[in-house]
């Protein structure tokens, strides 16, 4: 009962959106008729210039609405970046999916697309304006997939699968047609109002239209809405566990923040610096979720989910009463102990990246990128360290004798720590210049790092984790040593022979603390076998970079422009409106100039009777053939007092008004002025 | 040569150095989106930091002297905004060019000239105020102190800009499929996302251009010395 009276409301909300673009469009073709028709009224003294104005202006606004509407009435086309998975590619999830459709009381969707989002979605292509049922499509965020747990998955595909359950009815479906169309609408008549100044200025009425209807539209089915996603919750409860979907549902957000971190802090900048992503990235994030270091942020993450509240647009209620209502649910049937873990085929994840990825980069087998990114990370202080080295070596008081690091700089890229060797950094520490060098080096660091504040508690500590991060390098570079990635900060070096990495840092530590202490150092690099004067070899050189990312910096203008599909839209809309002014400029024209054909008469009358309007006392001669054009005609109501109104007409058709209208007013102003001025 | 300059006795003069080395580049990106002129951006920044080092003292004990400094190279664009040349802006004779960022992707650059270009064909004045707006957070009071023109003349200029700007770069049409999802993802707002990032490659751009003027110019200082000393 409640799901049809829900259908009804949705079903009237959106015939109001149908018949308030039908309006407009009535509207403007009703203009477009009263525009000629105003101008074939034999009355008329121009054309109706305002009118034409305002069905050209008009023009590209319906036409906008038309096209929402079109848009939004046919089945709308899959997700661009979604790759889809038949049921034969991945059985495991479909075997889940179908399993949970039964649980919730509905029918299995009919496609599974993957998406690179941190969400899942349902949607049903209604196809008849939104009234019938068309084909289902479940869309998975892969992050989801692999960061959650089985139970945690199942919650999320079952509250997907309970939108679609009995008690919902047709709701949703006409509710988001009506939403979509409405958005759509609006963004097309702003798009149309920005594109054209004319447009801008008659836009007004139209667009205060569709917000108010949004509003009333809103405002009747928000509540609904959130309360489907509560019912949606409990469905979901019912087939997996209250708390799996207490889980999920903060899980998912926790993922949600995980996944921005990782493309913003390891896919960008490794794309940037090597011009290479992952192959499957999802995988590789699959990593990051599970490694310890992240255990305690990401569960501080699920706990502090509740605080997230939603936005006054927002279709879903605030997290928190979600998981009030969760916990209120009676356990129920305890859900299946320990699901299977679902996974979907390689091979998917792969072509989701491809299309989801950045066109140009190159990619590689996501293990290998692991081991780029770590070694990356770790090795981040080494620029700034060279750059320093170089800055304390050409400002020192003594010419510097490694002729090296001077003329390395003018052929390379200026940050590329290629060349430098230990000795240098032991030598500056030996020659008493640890100071400037430890400055230096947090200068270089505050541009390439995000700052932090230790550098000013400690300023000997960067330039001590840069020397030790400078012997990893070497000692990962003779290949006796490797670096472990550490998600939070640069990574680890895990020597392979038994030596404690404790070792190097420690060593590193009093070399630079300690005045006069490098010696004991060189002894430790000599024990591991590392020569001092070896320069750095770096590894940019190995990884694929696409040719394009690196090359000589040139300027490029930023004159302004305005892009080519801006161009095209903004062209259509000003040929639009100029078709319409013009073409029905014409037209009415026309129609103005043969109104009424003139007689010959008629042009030789008004002719003759202005050389009796030059008299002053024309007015009492105001011939009888005149007057008696019918009185009703004429358009002001300035008619002489003398004048004979009622009289019998002897001439069927007199003159057309307009030619004795125009004279008129001199006439009247002439013969009042004399009498006013006595 | 003794060790004990500890960081509490950096000279004055130093500090500032660090501070103009450290903040130059974001402090020039800001100024060059928001006049759209790189030469004159660059003469602003250039006078807000002379300003600075004059008034050192007090500056760096401000919260955010990097703050200080983008506020005083905005007033110098606004107080040449109410001179009556400055409307007369002959764009071909000026040179509207920046370096191309040497650390950024393809798409990055194309996407941020994409959005400089778009920012040029704005009024000034719209442009002032999107940028206020959308990438300094300030309110509309502020912004209508600054300029000198009313909240509700802020207001309209900034819906126009934002209106243009969305148009011009097909910001926020939503393109994902419609349905009833998991939850609701947070978007930050397109237009100021998109300034954002025209400031970090404007950043990168500036930056890396810096440093090779000064590589440049240490080489012909290099090159100078040498001939000197053959000369003796």
């Amino acid at each position: 009962m409640i799901a049809a009276a829900r259908a009804v409301l949705a079903l009237v909300l959106l015939a109001g959106f149908y018949v308030l673009v039908a309006t407009v469009v009535l509207l403007w073709a009703a203009f477009l008729v009263i525009a000629v028709w105003g101008a074939g009224v034999p009355t008329a003294t121009t054309p109706p210039t305002s009118i034409i104005t305002l069905c050209a202006a008009f023009a590209p606004v319906v036409a906008a609405l038309l096209w929402a509407v079109v848009r939004t009435a046919r089945p709308a086309d899959p997700h661009p970046g979604a790759v889809a998975v038949p049921p034969t590619g991945a059985p495991e999830l479909w075997a889940v999916v179908k399993e949970l459709a039964d649980a919730v009381d509905t029918r299995p969707p009919g496609h599974i697309r993957l998406t690179a989002d941190v969400n899942a979605s349902v949607t049903d292509d209604a196809p008849f304006l939104g009234l019938a049922s068309g084909s289902r499509t479940l869309y998975l965020g892969l992050p989801l997939l692999t960061g959650l747990t089985p139970a945690e998955l199942r919650a999320v595909l079952a509250h997907e699968l309970g939108h679609f359950s009995r008690r919902h009815g047709r709701f949703g479906v006409l509710a988001h047609r009506g939403a979509a169309g409405l958005l759509a609408a609006r963004k097309a008549v702003e798009e149309a109002a920005a594109a054209n100044n004319l447009v801008q200025m008659y836009a007004g009425g139209p667009l205060f239209l569709l917000h108010l209807y949004t509003r009333v539209f809103d405002a009747l089915t928000r509540p609904v809405r959130r309360r489907q996603e509560l019912e949606a919750d409990r469905e979901a409860a019912r087939a997996a566990g209250p708390r799996a979907v207490d889980d999920a549902l903060r899980g998912a957000l926790a993922l949600e923040a995980a996944w921005a971190e990782f493309t913003t802090a390891h896919l960008a900048p490794m794309h940037r610096a090597y011009g290479c992503v992952p192959d499957d990235p999802f995988q590789a994030f699959g990593r990051m979720v599970e490694a310890p270091e992240l255990r305690e942020p990401l569960a501080d993450l699920r706990q502090r989910a509740t605080e997230h509240r939603a936005g006054p647009a927002d279709p879903h209620p605030d997290l928190a009463t979600r998981v009030d209502r969760l916990a209120r649910l009676p356990a129920g049937s305890p859900p299946p102990a320990d699901p299977a873990p679902v996974s979907v085929p390689s091979r998917y994840a792969v072509a989701l990246a491809r299309t989801a990825g950045p066109p140009d980069a190159v990619p590689m087998p996501w293990r290998d990128w692991l081991a780029l990114l770590a070694e990356h990370r770790a090795t981040r202080a080494l620029a700034p360290l060279a750059k320093a080295v170089r800055t304390v070596e050409r400002a020192g008081p003594e010419a510097p004798t490694g002729a090296p690091p001077t003329s390395a700089p003018a052929t390379g890229a200026p940050s590329t720590p290629a060349g430098l060797t230990i000795h240098q950094v032991l030598r500056l520490l030996d020659s008493g210049r640890r100071m400037p060098l430890a400055r230096a080096l947090n200068d270089a660091l505050n541009g390439a790092l995000p700052p932090s504040g230790d550098a000013e508690r400690d300023p000997l500590g960067p330039l001590a984790a840069a020397l030790a991060t400078l012997i990893g390098a070497q000692l990962v570079a003779s290949g006796t040593a490797y670096w472990a990635m550490d998600w939070t900060g640069p990574g680890i070096l895990v020597p392979s022979d038994g030596t404690a990495p404790d070792t190097i840092r420690d060593g590193a530590d009093t070399a630079v603390r300690e005045p006069g202490q490098t010696r004991r150092l060189g002894l430790l690099l000599a024990a591991l076998g590392v020569d001092e004067h070896a320069p750095l070899r770096t590894a940019e050189a190995a990884p694929p970079r696409s040719p394009a990312v690196r090359t000589a910096p040139h300027k490029v203008s930023i004159a302004p422009d305005i892009p080519e599909p801006a161009r095209r839209r903004i062209t259509a809309v000003r040929v639009l409106a100029l078709t319409v002014l013009l073409g029905l400029s014409g037209v009415t024209y026309a129609v103005w100039t043969n109104r009424d054909a003139p007689t010959p008469t008629t042009n030789r009358v008004p002719t003759t009777y202005e050389t009796y309007g030059n008299q002053p006392s024309y007015s009492p001669l105001y011939p009888p053939p005149y007057a008696t054009s019918s009185p009703p005609t004429y358009p002001t109501g300035a008619l002489p007092t003398a004048l004979p109104t009622g009289l019998p007409t002897g001439l069927p058709t007199g003159p057309p008004p307009w030619r004795t209208a125009l004279p008129r007013p001199s006439l009247d102003i002439g013969s009042l002025l004399p009498r006013a001025t006595p | 040569m003794t060790e004990t300059t500890g960081p509490a006795e950096l000279g004055a003069h130093e500090e500032f150095d660090a501070f103009y080395d450290r903040t130059y580049a974001e402090v020039a990106a800001r100024a060059v989106t928001y006049s759209g002129n790189p030469q004159n951006a660059e003469d602003a920044v250039q006078e807000a930091y002379i300003e600075a080092m004059r008034r050192w003292p007090h500056v760096r004990t401000c919260a955010s002297p990097e703050a200080w400094v983008i506020t005083t190279t905005r007033h110098k664009f606004s107080r040449d905004g109410r001179r009556w040349w400055f409307r007369w802006n002959p764009r071909e004779l000026t040179d509207l060019t920046v370096p191309a960022a040497t650390n950024a992707t393809v798409e990055e650059t194309a996407a941020a000239l994409a959005v400089l270009r778009a920012l040029g064909t704005l009024p000034q004045r719209q442009r002032q105020v999107v940028v206020m707006h959308s990438l300094e957070d300030m309110s509309y009071a502020e912004i209508s102190a600054e300029l000198g023109i009313s909240t509700g003349a802020v207001g309209s200029n900034l819906h126009k800009a934002r209106a243009r700007l969305t148009l011009l770069l097909d910001l926020d049409w939503d393109k994902r499929p419609q349905g009833d999802r998991l939850m609701s993802a947070d978007e930050l707002d397109p237009v100021c996302g998109a300034l954002r990032d025209v400031v970090a490659w404007l950043r990168d751009s500036l930056g890396s251009d810096r440093h090779i003027a000064r590589q440049r110019q240490r080489q012909g200082q290099r090159q100078r010395q040498g001939q000197r000393q053959g000369l003796r």
